[in-house]
């Protein structure tokens, strides 16, 4: 029967228009943006090969590359003057990866090269050789831009069509008078407003994998998807310093996680919402406001009180969605739910806060919905 | 069964819409009736469990709806007034929803979901989306889900609004037959629904329960008050001001007019036998009516 209840529920959230037409507009935009700033196959292919020929693991014979590169852009550039600069694409390629070991080996050995006596010789090597360290340089674009991508501009599309997709959950019922039905049902109250959180849920949770999946078969399509299986700390131009010693596929993996717990936070919260009102543009644009309430404060730089304090850290779900806060910062708790303790993946516990903020955003919209369903009347 | 309504008042901040209601009811089908704003909503609201009293109790079988909880909601059958359907739903899909809500395991609710729609002869149509539904058909699939619990106790605000006489007088019939153990108190504006088959005829007017009795009780009352009254169809204005009338029928310069009066009227008046219908204009006939 539960079954039977979450299903039907599904099935009204799933027939609403609005949600595949918003959720055709986003990909739509996407897919725009994504082609507008794809380099050509001929391109794409020089980069593969540059890493595939240059990449991996940092040798003496590679640093010696890494310089020669560096000269001979330098020169480039010295010959060019004023005039702009152009390079031949293969040699493009070939710099990416140049500066690539030498991000790597900045962000990398940044302490201890200092701390090292021998860091005066400028043999970088030797140093990480000392350290028990290994730069590795891998082709970081299709991963690096898989894993932004809800943190700039992701968390927008997901948020929108989680709240376009419940704020007529109750509101629509309110006003058409089928809460007169529901509520005088046996399970109505109780094990109907369930199965309405947990269809929600799971409507929530199918966002970020729409998105996710549409994101990475692009990528997978025009670029492959190499690259899943290493090291997250191999992605230096972002991750260089990350204490995660899980893949690129964990830390994505567990970001979809977050980001999909955190759309069902903001979800259950727009159906509390729904439930308070007769119109459904009400709880839309209150949802809607909450979710940027913290820009706005930030934009307007309002003055610290304990209201700004307040808005910052209640209202938390653009974070939450965006999940940008895993990196070393993820508590022992996720990482059980994970399953990947098993699996060595380590991290420190800067800021176990917002985790159990996500925790409370989650529970007391769905306790106080549960709650004000039992006592709801229809006047 | 015994489901008493004891002294139940329900006001909306400064409206008393209901006031003092007490009543009991025993298995049979009871007819509610009254103007736009007498309360049968509200007490019909308040009998299905979806609004509380401000005072008073409902109790069945001397346990209060408060105590009962699910188990009260469990013997009931609800239609109200106004339900806008999911017109994305199929009449079947629709069923099952309310089969769910209620409770009902799922064989048991395919056997029921396919005998109420033929009941209520929309078999035919229970793959067809509520949104290409006509009135009626919407109407006889409300009253199909008020049924699928087996209720014990029905409650149908307006079930014959947008029903055809046909299909009015097929309800009236099923409503007639399916009474037997159980309670049913219907709401209607049209008389003719319940003077054949209520067993008691409950008059609500401003809130107040008026009258509780059966109908032929109420019609006894009413004997020699109703009259047929032709006058030359100019002095129908007149005749107005000083009675409660009825059904006019105009016969070129003559009008023959049903009015409701204490005594016998003047000019050519010829005593008929009351209708229930004589009754809504006897005790509602000077009130303006208004929304509830």
């Amino acid at each position: 029967m539960m079954n039977q209840l979450i299903q039907l529920e599904l099935y009204k959230i799933f027939s609403q228009k609005v949600i595949y037409i918003a959720a055709a507009v986003f990909a739509a935009l996407y897919i725009s943006q994504f082609y507008s700033s794809l380099p050509s196959a001929e391109q794409r292919a020089l980069d593969k090969a540059a890493y595939t020929t240059y990449g991996g693991v940092l040798t003496e014979d590679k640093l010696a590359w890494v310089e020669a590169q560096y000269e001979a852009y330098e020169q480039a550039r010295l010959a060019a003057g004023d005039q702009r600069l152009h390079l031949e694409e293969s040699f493009r390629a070939e710099h990416r990866v140049a500066m690539d070991f030498k991000s790597a080996l900045q962000g990398r050995a940044t302490k201890p090269l200092d701390e090292h006596p021998s860091s005066e010789s400028g043999n970088r090597i030797v140093v990480i050789a000392s350290t028990g360290e290994q730069v590795v340089v891998i082709q970081q674009e299709v991963w690096l831009r898989i894993l932004i991508f809800i943190q700039e501009v992701g968390y927008f599309f997901v948020a929108a069509l989680v709240i376009l997709g419940l704020a007529g959950s109750y509101s629509r019922e309110t006003s058409a008078g089928m809460d007169q039905l529901l509520y005088s049902s046996r399970h109505g109250r109780g094990k109907g407003t369930v199965a309405k959180l947990l269809a929600g849920a799971a409507y929530c949770a199918t966002i970020p994998l729409f998105f996710g999946g549409l994101v990475v078969s692009l990528y997978g399509v025009h670029y492959g998807l190499h690259g899943w299986d290493a090291p997250l700390i191999h992605y230096t131009r972002l991750f260089g310093q990350t204490t995660f010693t899980g893949t690129a596929l964990h830390y994505y993996g567990l970001q979809v996680l977050l980001s999909a717990i955190g759309c069902i936070a903001l979800g259950w919260l727009t159906m509390l919402l729904s439930a308070w009102s007769r119109n459904v543009l009400v709880p839309a644009m209150i949802a809607g406001l909450l979710f940027i309430l913290p820009v706005i404060v930030l934009f307007l730089s309002l003055p610290e009180s304990p209201v700004t304090w307040g808005v910052m850290l209640l209202f938390r779900y653009m974070e939450f969605i965006q999940a940008n806060y895993i990196e070393g910062q993820i508590p022992e708790l996720f990482f059980l739910l994970w399953g990947s303790l098993d699996r060595g993946i380590s991290a420190g516990r800067a800021d176990p806060m917002i985790m159990y903020q996500l925790l409370l955003s989650l529970m007391i919209p769905a306790i106080l919905l549960y709650w004000s369903i039992r006592r709801k009347q229809v006047r | 069964m015994k489901l008493v309504i004891d002294h139940v008042s329900r006001s909306y901040k400064r409206h008393l819409a209901i006031d003092d209601v007490s009543c009991e009811l025993t298995p049979g089908i009871y007819g509610l009736i009254g103007p736009n704003g007498a309360g049968k909503t509200t007490l019909m609201r308040m009998l299905a469990d979806v609004l509380r009293p401000s005072s008073g109790q409902i109790t069945v079988n001397g346990t209060s709806t408060a105590v009962l909880g699910e188990r009260y909601r469990d013997l009931l059958g609800y239609l109200p007034q106004e339900v806008g359907f999911y017109s994305y739903f199929t009449g079947e899909r629709f069923m099952r929803y309310i089969a769910s809500l209620k409770g009902l395991p799922g064989r048991e609710s395919e056997a029921r979901i396919t005998a109420l729609l033929r009941l209520v002869q929309l078999e035919d149509q229970r793959h067809r989306k509520i949104g290409h539904y006509s009135g009626g058909m919407k109407r006889r699939l409300g009253i199909a889900q008020a049924l699928l619990n087996d209720p014990k106790l029905l409650i149908l605000d307006e079930p014959t609004a947008g029903l055809d006489p046909k299909e009015r007088i097929r309800l009236r019939n099923l409503l007639s037959d399916i009474s037997g153990e159980r309670i049913v108190i219907l709401s209607t504006h049209i008389i003719t629904d319940i003077e054949f088959i209520a067993k008691e005829v409950l008059i609500l007017k401003d809130g107040r329960l008026v009258r509780q009795d059966p109908p032929e009780q109420i019609l006894h009352e009413l004997e020699g008050k109703v009259w047929s009254v032709q006058i030359p169809a100019h002095r129908l204005h007149e005749l107005e001001k000083q009675y409660m009338v009825g059904n006019i029928q105009r016969r070129g310069d003559e009008a023959l007019a049903r009015i409701i009066a204490d005594r016998r009227p003047e000019g050519e008046a010829t005593a008929l036998e009351p209708r229930l219908e004589d009754i809504y204009l006897y005790y509602f006939g000077d009130q303006p009516e208004r929304d509830e």
